[in-house]
């Protein structure tokens, strides 16, 4: 047994963590060189407790079968969720957030714990045998499941963590089998919800929607649900907007044109770009990156993480930092690929969801592609949720492939 | 099922793969493709280098007085951005500039965050302007040039622009040591473009520009400048320049041109007047060309100075042309014939000199060349080849035509004349100085060559001596010194170039004294005087102004010439005055009578401790001398230690003393080589201080090197 234990548990996988935390680590002692703060200066030795707690959780994550989870999935579902609702209360943040618990010397994020418990969820629900069958209808439960945590992550206002539960949302509604076609029109409302800031891109998309009805042919009543919803959502969605708080309409405006804010995400994206692009092929050394020495870089030790890493170890670190990353995730596609316990192969997949989720948008963010969402990097980002719920899901990731044979 | 679920597996793989890569290519489009923008970006727009300036160097004349320095001076910008009214800013500020504030407004409406409203405010107009107290106007501290001696030595100084870098003269010459090298620091700079310094940023203190130490001395230069323009006021020239240069060393000690323009305003002046004619213009010298006729004939022996040359009754033939004489000598002896300047008489000392020899003194002299000096737009003047000569080219050019020099050409050839034979390379600039005063460069004197023996000199200084004496130069002659010197007068080439014209002339004097052992050089050259227009008559008088007012002065290379002239039984209508200090009364009303002084005595001390005038002054036969007659210890001072003289030259020495309110007696002449009581010896009542000069004093300073040089160099 412990034979084969040892052949099924996943070393290459915590090296690769264990590397991924430990450059984080390193990068968070050298963007504090420059900081005027000297309490901030023991931030890396924090992150290294965070790290030590984490890699514990890690263990005793793999350790506990999954059949457990299944069985406790509801209730502890429902507990985070709770805990999230607790937070327009109770909760603390910054800029108009209220994000976190304040438990004395440290900040907890339930919305960090909302994410594990909606994998479970779901991929309790989604195992159930009838709705293995296919269709749209059956997943729109699932879709009540995701969009509870959604809608509660949002009010916060995190955009950012409330899109992760989308991620989550198709990428175990595919693994459950739901064809491609199905998938898109379901999310369709989320995708013209977008568009609708353009009428002609949305006057396009509307068409395509048509253009997939029509291919995919479901029964009428889903047909016009699907096409009702996308058209309410393009004529509801600029009296929405009006409704968003005004740094979400200033972070999506930026986005769209960076020149707008200089001061605000622009000016993030615009010094996050700077330090990259001044780090070249093989950077300006470790302690050596003049942006992030200077503390042009805003939050470099959280969500710009990469650009500071990026700049000191230019190009060829970055592309180590992405293998990294890469490895992690093709190892989760597999792991849930070989899962034999649908239930197992749907939480790796939402896990690796996850990951690939915040690691895209996070380096999408440093590198200008997508807009500031203010979401950290996997193991690397300083801070003691993140961390601690990253290791969780590598620990879930550990588990399935412990027990990948299991029915 | 199985293939379907490793299809939809590979399908996961291969979207993940594609955002992977555009991750990744968007990393090597910033990271390697835009590597350099963005290095560019990360060092310019957020790490802003603020320019922190150096302060430019001052210039100094040799005795450290400030020709040029810096005052601080306040600049005015607008912030655009930050403006409440415009249209009040703009209305204060045209009042303030006298321009229509329009002009102002519309700038603020231009792209960009910074306007400058006025530049370079002195303490006056900033509190003005501060008193407004405008939103969105800042102030910048500047540094702006400032020329004390405002016109004075204008075109060897020059100026700046507004940018404190070098436009004219030394200021241009010198710009890459005087200004220095400006530091920077980096700045934080945000969004709104305002700049944070933080102590831990990189910074580079600028470096401040080396100050020059020049060889002019302001005095000299100011007398040489008052004498010109009453020179040319008297003359009603044109124009006019005047070098007065130490013949040993060949530093200039002034350079004057007229006319001048202030250096603190200089746009306002015409490019004209910015010209430092004395190296820029040139001009056919006519007869002070002649020594080199002279010099050539000394040297290789064709004529000896008592030799006589037949001066043909006035004019002789040249190729067709005859040249005349303005007397009608016959036979002269060679010493008569640069005397009395005799055209006729040189053409033919050259003629028997040649073509080649004659060009090869006129190369050697200096003429045709550049001379070297450290000003900027030097003329090298024109001396043709024999190979294309005319025929007249010999005669003419003896007689100082068909060439044509630089004033300070043949300044730096009478030097050479005066200090025994060698060219010397002018100087104007002695030192390069750093912040702290070191040395940072030295310009010692440098001889060219040596282009006469020293015996010739010594001839060619009496023969010049003797043109002051009883020549033409006759109005540059001073009582109790020998002058040596030349007189020019050229006749200017029409503006057409077609011959001469025959009312407008180039008056010049060039000469030296003591013809002896020469001090001082000294050229003075009028464009176009009216009335005089001879060298003799218009030029010869501002010379011996000059050297009479130099002579006098306390301080400077001249200083302890007037001694010289000072000896008892002078038979002029002006005298010395003659040191009394130390005198009893008897004494110094004595020493007065004997100049034909009268005596005033005042104070009721024992011994003389202050005259009025004071003593080394050129005074009128008759004039009165007030005498402070006291006692130091009356007078409250402290018992001092007696200074250290030894070394310098007499009249520092007795300067010295006399601020001790010592009382000085004196034997013999130059510098100091014994005092007693010795140095550092109590002042008691009624010391007197004797001191023992020698001319030599063992190369201590530029007068002992000069004196010790005229040593070897025969009478004749």
């Amino acid at each position: 047994m412990f034979s084969g234990a040892s052949r099924n548990a996943d070393l290459f996988l915590v090296v690769v963590v264990v590397l991924l935390c430990g450059v984080g680590v390193l990068t968070i002692f050298s963007t504090l060189q420059g900081s005027e703060v000297s309490m901030a200066r023991n931030l890396h030795l924090k992150q290294l407790f965070w790290f030590g707690l984490g890699f514990l959780a890690m263990i005793l994550v793999a350790v506990i079968p999954y059949k457990f989870y299944y069985a406790l999935c509801p209730i502890i579902y429902v507990i985070s969720l709770l805990s999230l609702v607790l937070l327009f209360w109770f909760g603390s943040g910054q800029g108009g957030a209220n994000r976190w618990f304040n438990l004395g010397s440290f900040y907890f994020q339930p919305a960090e714990l909302v994410k594990v418990t909606t994998i479970f969820v779901l991929a309790r629900y989604l195992s159930g045998r009838k709705v293995a069958a296919g269709g749209i209808k059956p997943f729109l439960p699932a879709l009540l499941l995701v969009v509870l945590p959604f809608i509660l992550i949002i009010k916060q206002p995190d955009l950012g963590t409330s899109m992760v539960f989308m991620a989550i949302l198709v990428a175990m509604l595919y693994h459950a089998g739901m064809k491609p076609a199905n998938l898109f029109l379901l999310l369709s409302p989320a995708i013209s919800l977008i568009c609708a800031f353009h009428l002609i891109s949305w006057m396009i998309f509307i068409l395509v929607v048509i253009l997939m009805l029509f291919l995919s042919r479901p029964r009428f009543l889903t047909t016009a649900a699907i096409f009702l919803t996308n058209f309410a959502v393009g004529i509801i969605t600029p009296i929405m907007w009006r409704g968003l708080h005004e740094y979400q309409q200033k972070r999506i405006l930026v986005f769209l044109d960076q020149g707008r804010d200089p001061l605000g995400a622009g000016y993030q994206v615009i010094q996050s770009k700077v330090a990259l692009g001044s780090g070249g092929f093989l950077g300006k050394g470790f302690l050596h990156g003049t942006q992030t020495k200077l503390a042009f870089l805003p939050a470099q030790h959280t969500d710009f993480i990469f650009s500071s890493f990026g700049e000191q170890f230019g190009f060829l670190g970055s592309m180590i930092i992405l293998f990294l990353f890469l490895i992690l995730i093709l190892r989760g596609v597999k792991i849930a690929q070989m899962a034999r316990n649908k239930f197992a192969g749907l939480v790796a997949q939402g896990v690796t969801a996850v990951i690939f989720f915040h690691v895209f948008v996070n380096v999408g963010v440093s590198l200008g592609i997508m807009p500031v969402t203010g979401l950290p990097l996997p193991f690397m980002s300083y801070g003691g949720s993140s961390l601690i719920t990253n290791m969780i899901l590598v620990g879930l990731l550990l588990n399935v492939r412990f027990r990948w044979q299991e029915y | 099922m199985n293939s379907n679920q490793g299809r939809r597996t590979l399908l996961v793989i291969a979207l993940g793969f594609c955002v992977w890569s555009s991750l990744v290519g968007r990393l090597f489009f910033i990271q390697i493709l835009h590597n350099r923008e963005y290095c560019r970006k990360s060092k310019v727009q957020h790490r802003c280098e603020l320019v922190l300036n150096a302060r430019r160097g001052n210039i100094y004349d040799r005795d450290g007085t400030k020709l040029v320095f810096n005052l601080p001076v306040k600049s005015y910008y607008a912030v655009p951005q930050e403006i409440e009214n415009p249209q009040r800013l703009g209305d204060m500020f045209g009042k303030f500039l006298n321009r229509p504030s329009q002009s102002i407004i519309r700038n603020f409406y231009k792209k960009g965050s910074f306007v400058w409203l006025t530049r370079k405010m002195g303490p006056v107009e900033s509190e003005l302007i501060e008193s407004w107290s405008i939103p969105g106007v800042y102030a910048l501290g500047e540094m702006e040039r400032f020329y004390p001696g405002r016109s004075m030595g204008c075109q060897i100084i020059g100026f700046t622009d507004v940018d404190n870098s070098g436009l004219e003269g030394l200021e241009l010459q010198f710009d890459e040591q005087l200004c220095g090298e400006d530091g920077w620091a980096v700045v934080q700079m945000d969004a709104c473009g305002r700049k944070i310094p933080l102590a831990e940023y990189p910074r580079e203190e600028p470096c401040d520009g080396h100050s020059l130490v020049l060889t002019i001395q302001a005095t000299y230069q100011a007398i040489a400048e008052q004498e010109l323009e009453r020179g040319i006021q008297d003359t009603r020239a044109r124009a006019g320049c005047v070098i007065l240069m130490d013949p040993v060393t060949g530093e200039i000690l002034a350079m004057a041109n007229e006319p001048r323009y202030d250096l603190n305003h200089p746009g306002r002046v015409l490019p004209e007047w910015r010209r430092n004619r004395a190296i820029t213009d040139m001009f056919e010298p006519g007869s002070t060309f002649k020594i080199v006729a002279a010099a050539a004939a000394l040297q290789e022996e064709t004529q000896k100075p008592e030799d006589i040359i037949y001066c043909e009754e006035g004019q002789i033939e040249v190729c067709g042309k005859i040249i005349h004489d303005v007397e009608e000598f016959g036979w002269l002896t060679f010493q008569r014939v640069i005397e009395k300047s005799s055209n006729v008489g040189v053409i033919k000392v050259a003629r028997k000199l040649g073509e080649k020899i004659f060009f090869d003194y006129a190369r050697a002299f200096g003429f045709g060349n550049l001379t070297g000096i450290q000003l900027p737009g030097e003329a090298k003047g024109l001396l043709a080849h024999p190979k294309t000569w005319s025929g007249m080219s010999l005669a003419s050019m003896a007689i100082g035509h068909e060439v044509a020099v630089t004033p300070l050409q043949l300044v730096c050839a009478y030097a050479s004349l005066a200090n025994g034979g060698t060219l010397m390379k002018p100087l104007i600039v002695r030192y390069i100085v750093d912040g702290r005063g070191n040395v940072v460069r030295n310009f010692s004197p440098s001889p060219v060559r040596r282009v006469i023996s020293p015996e010739t000199a010594a001839v060619l200084r009496f023969f010049l001596a003797k043109v002051v004496e009883s020549g033409t130069g006759k109005m540059a002659r001073m009582k109790g010194l020998t002058v040596a010197g030349k007189t020019g007068t050229a006749y200017k080439l029409k503006e057409n170039g077609s011959g001469f014209s025959s009312n407008k002339f180039v008056a010049s004097f060039c000469g030296f004294f003591p013809a002896e052992s020469p001090r001082l050089v000294g050229l003075v050259i009028l464009d176009e005087p009216r009335s005089p227009h001879s060298g003799g008559r218009a030029a010869a008088p501002i010379f011996r102004r000059i050297a009479e007012r130099i002579l006098y002065l306390p301080k400077g290379p001249c200083a302890d010439l007037c001694l010289m002239t000072s000896e008892p039984g002078d038979t002029s209508q002006m005298v010395v005055v003659p040191s009394l200090s130390g005198l009893d009364s008897s004494a110094a009303v004595h020493q007065l009578q004997q100049r034909g002084l009268v005596a005033e005595l005042e104070g009721d001390g024992l011994r003389v401790y202050h005259q009025q005038p004071q003593t080394g002054l050129l005074v009128a036969r008759g004039e009165t001398v007030l005498v402070h007659l006291g006692d130091q210890r009356a007078r409250g001072s402290e018992p001092s230690e007696i200074p250290h003289v030894v070394g310098l030259t007499m009249r520092e020495a007795i300067r010295q003393l006399r601020q001790k309110e010592l009382a000085v007696r004196v034997s013999g002449s130059g510098l100091v080589v014994r005092q007693t009581p010795k140095a550092g010896s109590s002042i008691g009542e009624g010391i007197v201080c004797h001191l023992e000069c020698a001319p030599s004093g063992g190369g201590q300073s530029l007068m002992a090197v000069a004196s010790s040089c005229y040593q070897g160099v025969s009478k004749p």
